[in-house]
């Protein structure tokens, strides 16, 4: 399942990341890979982005981005 | 000797290299505020501030020029912000593969310890093998020790600049806790979208009411300062004159123009503490993350939306407001986009032109309003690039700092008043010569001046929307100045009513409402987003203005 399954307060752990180029760099910089546990801390109107923490980063991510990041319960 | 300050965004690079260097650059509690590296000499010592970076992966513009100079410095002043210590430190080793002399300076940690958080300098100053600094008191004994050592082509390590022993045994967990990361009640109600959303539309409609509406503080203000400068102080310098040309030059050129423009200080202060307290308390980047899917859409975001709002009310002011702007391209395409949201002086001047025709005139003006918001909506919607706000990291809510704040408006009126009431007093002085001399430079009336022969000549750009009398031209051309100017001047060149047909009224009214905003709001264009940019988007208005004009008078005669 991706990111955009998870319910508010919902942890899941990332699997893969079906990105590639910049923003997969950014992503990465920021701490987000492969093994790391993130949590879903909102979601804004109409479900356009997600707002996720991880590590002590706190990153808010568009649907397009976030459909893209698989992760485990 | 360069010194460079890197780290990642938000760390507080910028307030610390305004510390180290005097300056007061534009900082901002959310990520990617410093677009491009600054730098100032200050004793000796060359201060560079550098854009955030996570790497030196080239993600960005930005990231790569951080990375240029870093390689050109002499001294790598690494800012790091404790509160996401795990993850600044990846930046951190990268710097450090690049061997060259670097201190860490640690920001926030009053917040650190706030949330039951420690750093042991010292610790991990032995951890990283670098010198780890946490007040500022340290960081100026520090360069005061480097400026004295001199020779900076010296590659040897000097004091202070002893090799630190890397104690291999330690762990990160030995120096730092994070404390409770949680997420507080306050950043909880701000990142729920449907109190964000409420807050948002609040906050907008209560800083527009206190700004513009005629009871409020700002109107009552702005017309106090009005009657202050153009009436009392005009008047009692020009008391004791009686040259008529002289007596008009100070009370209409002078201060008519200044005055207007400087009145508008107490509405654009309220205007923007409301933004400072917002952006600095981090409710807006936690707003923009909220409404972001609304506004999505229109290719804005929540900040450009509430600089959009204010220019319901004064297109200056609102253009004013867009300096927070997350990117330069959306900068751009806010100033681009606000002169087609009418501002409050329009509203007169569509009275002036439609009252005649209607009984009940406030149906079609607000016909009038509701079509430049769809311009501008639709403008923005076509002119964004969507690659904007894939991925922003969001600050958490804190309690915005009052001393900051106040710095901060105090940097802003500054500027505000030498620029930008700077261009006005030029124009206006400019203009007043030209609408009270006459080509052999006499002083004459209204209706021989240089203004009266240049509305003449343009007079042809306004017969295909219906207009055959110059007087309306005459009142265009005032508007450039200030859409106030407009009614005035149509009640005073004529007094008989004004003569036109429905649909050339009709026609006006639209080249009024898509035309370039006045000069105050150009030259705070101008100050916003440089000279070349504002130019080509008065250019393109203008055009749209004449154009949209000729259209629904020609739709309209039809009818």
């Amino acid at each position: 399942m991706t990111v955009y399954d998870l319910k508010i307060g919902e942890e899941g752990r990332v699997e893969k990341l079906l990105l590639e180029g910049a923003p997969l760099l950014r992503l990465n910089s920021l701490g987000l890979k492969r093994g790391v546990k993130l949590r879903v801390l909102a979601y804004s109107l109409f479900n356009g982005s997600v707002l996720l923490s991880f590590g002590s980063v706190r990153v808010s991510v568009r649907r397009k981005i976030a459909e893209r990041i698989e992760v485990s319960a | 000797m360069r010194a460079a300050l890197a780290g990642n965004p938000n760390a507080g690079k910028t307030t610390l290299f305004n510390y180290l260097t005097k300056s007061s650059l534009r900082t901002g509690n959310f990520h990617g505020v410093t677009t491009a590296p600054a730098t100032k000499t200050r004793g000796g010592i060359t201060f560079v501030d550098l854009p955030g970076a996570y790497s030196f992966s080239p993600y960005s513009m930005e990231e790569e020029s951080a990375k240029r100079e870093i390689e050109n410095a002499d001294l790598i002043i690494n800012v790091v912000d404790c509160l996401t210590l795990s993850n600044s430190l990846n930046y951190t080793r990268a710097i450090l593969a690049k061997n060259k002399k670097m201190l860490i300076y640690i920001t926030k940690l009053p917040s650190l310890r706030a949330r039951k958080g420690w750093l042991d300098a010292s610790k991990l100053s032995r951890f990283l093998g670098v010198p780890v600094l946490c007040s500022k008191r340290e960081l100026n004994g520090f360069i005061k020790a480097f400026r004295q050592s001199g020779k900076f082509c010296d590659p040897s390590p000097e004091p202070p600049f002893q090799k630190i022993q890397r104690d291999v045994t330690l762990k990160l967990s030995d120096c730092y806790f994070a404390g409770e990361e949680g997420f507080s009640a306050a950043d909880r109600l701000f990142c729920n979208k449907y109190f964000s959303t409420v807050f948002f539309f609040a906050s907008v409609t209560c800083a527009f009411f206190l700004t513009f509406h005629p009871l409020m503080p700002g109107a009552l203000l702005k017309s106090l300062t009005e009657e202050l400068i153009c009436v009392k102080l005009s008047g009692a310098i020009t008391a004791h004159m009686t040259n008529p040309a002289a007596i008009s030059f100070i009370k209409d050129g002078v201060f008519g123009g200044a005055g207007g423009v400087l009145a508008f200080a107490p509405q654009l202060i309220i205007l923007n503490l409301f933004l400072i307290l917002l952006d600095e308390s981090g409710i807006t980047s936690a707003l923009s993350f909220c409404t972001d899917g609304l506004f999505e859409k229109a290719g804005l975001s929540g900040r450009t939306a509430f600089s959009l709002v204010s220019g319901f009310g004064c297109t200056a002011a609102a253009i004013a407001t867009t300096r927070g702007c997350s990117t330069v391209g959306a900068q751009r395409r806010t100033v681009a986009v606000l002169p087609y949201i009418p501002c409050g002086a329009k509203l007169p001047v569509f009275l002036t032109f439609l009252s005649p025709f209607f009984e009940n005139p406030f149906p079609v003006i607000t016909a009038f309003y509701f079509a430049g918001i769809a311009v501008a909506a639709l403008l923005s919607a076509l002119l964004k690039s969507g690659e904007e706000g894939l991925i922003t990291e969001v600050a958490p809510i804190c309690f915005p700092s009052p001393l900051t704040a106040s710095i901060k408006l105090c940097f802003y009126l500054k500027g505000f008043i030498i620029k930008v009431a700077g261009i006005v007093t030029l124009f206006c002085t400019l203009s007043w010569f030209l609408a009270n001399f006459s080509f052999t430079l006499e002083f004459v009336p209204a209706e021989r001046s240089m203004l009266c022969f240049i509305s003449r000549a343009l007079l042809p750009l306004f017969k295909p929307m219906g207009v055959d009398d110059w007087r309306i031209a005459y009142a265009a051309l005032c508007g450039f100045i200030a859409k106030e100017n407009i009614a005035a001047t149509i009640s005073f060149l004529c007094p008989e009513g004004v003569p036109l047909s429905l649909s050339a009224a009709l026609a006006v009214c639209t080249f009024v409402l898509l035309s370039p905003a006045c000069v105050s709001a150009f030259s705070a264009s101008v100050k916003e987003v440089g000279l070349k940019f504002s130019v080509k988007c008065v250019l393109l208005q203008l055009a749209a203005a004449l154009l949209g004009g000729y259209a629904v008078g020609f739709i309209a005669s039809l009818a």
